[in-house]
């Protein structure tokens, strides 16, 4: 067994790594959120010209042929820095259903996207889903052109600034294919769909998503039935592996700061480091995280290998650092004491951050049953 | 030993309810409802306050000549019950929870007969002066100096954590007046006009965006002798049946109990993926019954606690286990609140949470405090003494160790 990244992994691991050091400092970050953009262009544009949009798509589709392994890489980093730039839902949810899908239209999206010049969103979970990914009710009705959409998505992440969503719905009941599972790409200027759109409590943009009879053409379908469902189960595979390596980026800097404060603040003469329950507790912070990251780079490598059991393993990476980041969380913002729960330190940002991460596409509950599932199939 | 609650208090419980029907408009019960802190809704809790004091029923443990109820402990404990069941909008502690019964012990008839009215009345609203930014838990580390002027002191220094000193007029604050001697033995306790020249508030913006704590500084801010509450350098023992009073005096079971019904009342209107109810869903519903259980054992812990404080005992450290156990609680109650509100966490909708607010909320409109009460009750772990310190309290006090 190797848990080490290879050369260029580790060259480009240091690139992100240098980039954001210099440029993503906390503060900036801050400044970012505080603006009326949903986030920074600018910030965007290098990372087209540094080569992480290309990273996950084909080199047939113009991209550099990464696995997951390198998803985690990239995702490690995104978490230690908080970026609000939307890489998951342009990069991992819109752009995994378009490249898996690979459709003559999906494919003419795919190059724009790499050079930064297309944004994204993945609108398929609606209020009632709770992570189920066949938990839908948006109908798609078959007309003489292709279809008309009609349904409502929710918290659907960058919704606001994306060009194209990815839409799912089920075909109405009436139809011969009653009930398949269908995905389309739909223009954000599409007639009858609409937004409601709000800022996040981790510094993004959202919206409730409205398809009130919005007509599609049959080249704007990109996958139905059995096809749809294992590119969308393959897309919140690579999604929620994602996730996790936010989350383990974020331990590692929770732990860090804590212990950094630990060292600095006194009270009753004595440095909070001394206090044996502290070290004790921040000696947890460390096992949680080292704890997620082993499981994350099994399910990363599995992943990668297309195993039997990847989906198990993804499963549970996922639950695995649901618990712990929240431990994390948690514990940092108690060691820092007042100041940990203020805006103006970063642990709080972080702890929204997590607490998104943790519910966004199913709680720890709900993958727990579903990684019991998996055993049970495999 | 008996439970038995008797059918004159069983009368009370039915009289409180109908006056709680009659007097809480919807504003008002939604300030209960979408409450996300320990602390009110500022605006309501005042309006709150005016119909208690109305009713005179707003500080029913006081003595009766200063506007207390003659209640016994059964039928305040019922009185507190019923409001944050039904979502009363709650009180401001630090003066009517705190320098109130303080003053009523140590103030002088001076004191008392100036400052008690203001403070029910509504005409004064208080704030606590304790916490300094080098000194948290370990609070005789107080820095803010008091230097004697004639008739008065001058102070400088800074207070932090002084929670709605924006909303506040008044401060009572631990002061240093002697620095040479141990640090217990130099501090005292001063009451303090924020109008005065000197004083500045500067509000501090908690991570879930709402402004409850500030930072006070006192750049040569003249307060009166007159002001002083116990002797100069006798602080230190005031503060400390504060401090008691700030864990111990509150009911931490029953803001638990108004916590887990309100997560079980969104259960039972929150499904699964699968269509069956929270209130339904197997994991679900045995980790809301074991935070239940566990809130039980603390009800009985509080009723002990003021069973022996009734009989004349000391509780001690018992306040601390009952601070200790009943924040932690919360927060795991916050914690599987989160798990019903699912994805809805994620919008940022703080306006909504205002209690004039009937407009539309993004996800369902129940629990739409849940991700703001989960942030803002972190703290609860971290003020009146951190969990860590409640630990050692009782390790030391209880155990002898």
């Amino acid at each position: 067994m190797n848990f080490e990244y290879n050369q260029d992994q580790q060259a480009f691991k240091d690139s992100v790594s240098k980039f954001l050091r210099d440029q993503y400092d906390f503060e900036s970050r801050q400044a970012i959120v505080k603006s009326e953009a949903a986030f920074s262009k600018e910030v965007w544009q290098s990372s087209a010209e540094l080569g992480w949009l290309s990273l996950p798509f084909s080199e047939e589709q113009g991209g550099f042929g990464g696995s997951a392994v390198d998803t985690i890489l990239l995702f490690e980093e995104l978490g230690k820095n908080l970026l609000v730039e939307p890489f998951l839902e342009t990069l991992v949810l819109a752009g995994g259903v378009l490249r898996r899908s690979a459709t003559p239209l999906a494919n003419s999206y795919i190059e724009p996207l790499i050079a930064g010049e297309l944004q994204g969103a993945l609108a398929h979970f609606e209020a009632r889903s709770r992570g189920k990914l066949t938990a839908i009710d948006a109908q798609a009705q078959i007309t003489a052109a292709g279809f008309e959409i009609s349904g409502q998505k929710s918290v659907v992440y960058n919704a606001p600034s994306a060009d194209i969503l990815v839409v799912s719905a089920i075909v109405a009941s009436d139809a011969q294919q009653a009930g398949e599972l269908l995905l389309f790409v739909i223009e954000k200027d599409a007639a009858g769909l609409s937004l409601q759109s709000y800022p996040t409590v981790d510094g993004r943009e959202a919206a409730e998503v409205s398809l009130n009879k919005v007509q599609v053409s049959a080249g704007q379908l990109l996958a139905r039935g059995e096809q749809a469902l294992s590119i969308l189960e393959a897309t919140l595979d690579e999604a929620l592996l994602a996730q996790t390596a936010e989350m383990v980026g974020a331990m590692d800097v929770l732990l860090q700061t804590t212990v950094e404060y630990s060292k600095e603040r006194k009270q009753f003469g004595v440095s909070l480091s001394k206090f044996q329950v502290l070290q004790h507790r921040m000696t947890e912070m460390l096992m949680a995280a080292e704890l997620s990251r082993s499981l994350m780079y099994a399910a990363a490598i599995k992943l990668r290998d297309a195993t039997d059991d990847a989906r198990l393993y993804v499963a549970a990476a996922k639950v695995k650092a649901d618990k712990c980041a929240q431990l994390c969380a948690q514990a940092a913002v108690q060691l820092h004491g007042g100041i940990g729960t203020t805006d103006e330190l970063k642990v709080g940002h972080y702890m929204k951050r997590i607490e998104v991460i943790r519910q966004l596409f199913g709680g720890a509950d709900f993958h727990i049953e579903r990684f019991k599932a998996l055993q049970k199939s495999s | 030993m008996d439970l038995i609650i008797s059918q004159e208090n069983i009368d009370f419980r039915d009289e409180v309810r109908a006056f709680l029907d009659e007097s809480l408009t919807a504003e008002l019960r939604r300030a209960g409802e979408r409450k996300t802190s320990y602390f009110p809704h500022v605006e309501a809790s005042f309006k709150w306050q005016k119909i208690l004091h109305d009713k005179g029923w707003l500080v029913p443990e006081w003595p009766l000549e200063h506007g207390g109820t003659n209640w016994t402990d059964e039928q305040r404990s019922i009185f507190l019950e019923e409001c944050s069941l039904n979502n009363a909008p709650g009180l401001l502690p630090m003066g009517l929870g705190m320098l109130g019964p303080m003053l009523l012990k140590y103030g002088t008839e001076e004191q008392k007969s100036e400052i008690l009215p203001r403070m029910l009345s509504g005409e004064d609203v208080w704030c606590q002066g304790y916490s300094e930014p080098g000194s948290g838990s370990d609070l005789a580390s107080v820095q803010m100096r008091a230097v004697s002027d004639g008739d008065s002191y001058i102070l400088n220094g800074s207070k932090i954590w002084t929670s709605f000193a924006m909303d506040s007029n008044k401060i009572f604050c631990l002061v240093r007046t002697n620095p040479e001697v141990k640090p217990q033995a130099g501090i005292s306790f001063l009451l303090v006009d924020l109008d005065s020249p000197g004083v500045t508030v500067e509000p501090i913006v908690s991570m879930d965006g709402e402004v409850e704590q500030c930072q006070v500084f006192f750049d040569d801010v003249r307060s009166p002798k007159s002001n002083l509450v116990g002797a100069e350098n006798q602080g230190w023992e005031v503060a400390k049946y504060l401090l008691e009073f700030e864990r111990g005096g509150s009911s931490f079971s029953v803001y638990v109990e108004k916590m887990l019904a309100s997560t079980k009342a969104i259960a039972a209107e929150t499904t699964t993926f699968s269509g069956t109810s929270y209130s339904e869903d197997p994991v679900f519903s045995s980790r809301l019954a074991e935070l239940e259980i566990d809130n039980m054992a603390l009800t009985f812990l509080e009723h002990r606690i003021k069973a022996t404080a009734a009989a004349g005992g000391n509780p001690g450290a018992l306040s601390s286990m009952q601070k200790l156990v009943g924040t932690e609680l919360s927060q795991q109650v916050d914690e599987l609140a989160l798990e019903l509100r699912g994805n809805y966490v994620a919008p940022l909708q703080n306006h909504v949470l205002e209690p004039s607010y009937e407009g539309e909320t993004v996800g369902p409109a129940s629990g739409v405090h849940i991700m703001n009460h989960y942030l803002n009750n972190r703290a609860s772990t971290i003020f009146g003494g951190t969990s860590e310190v409640q630990r050692n309290i009782m390790s030391k006090l209880v155990l002898g160790l």
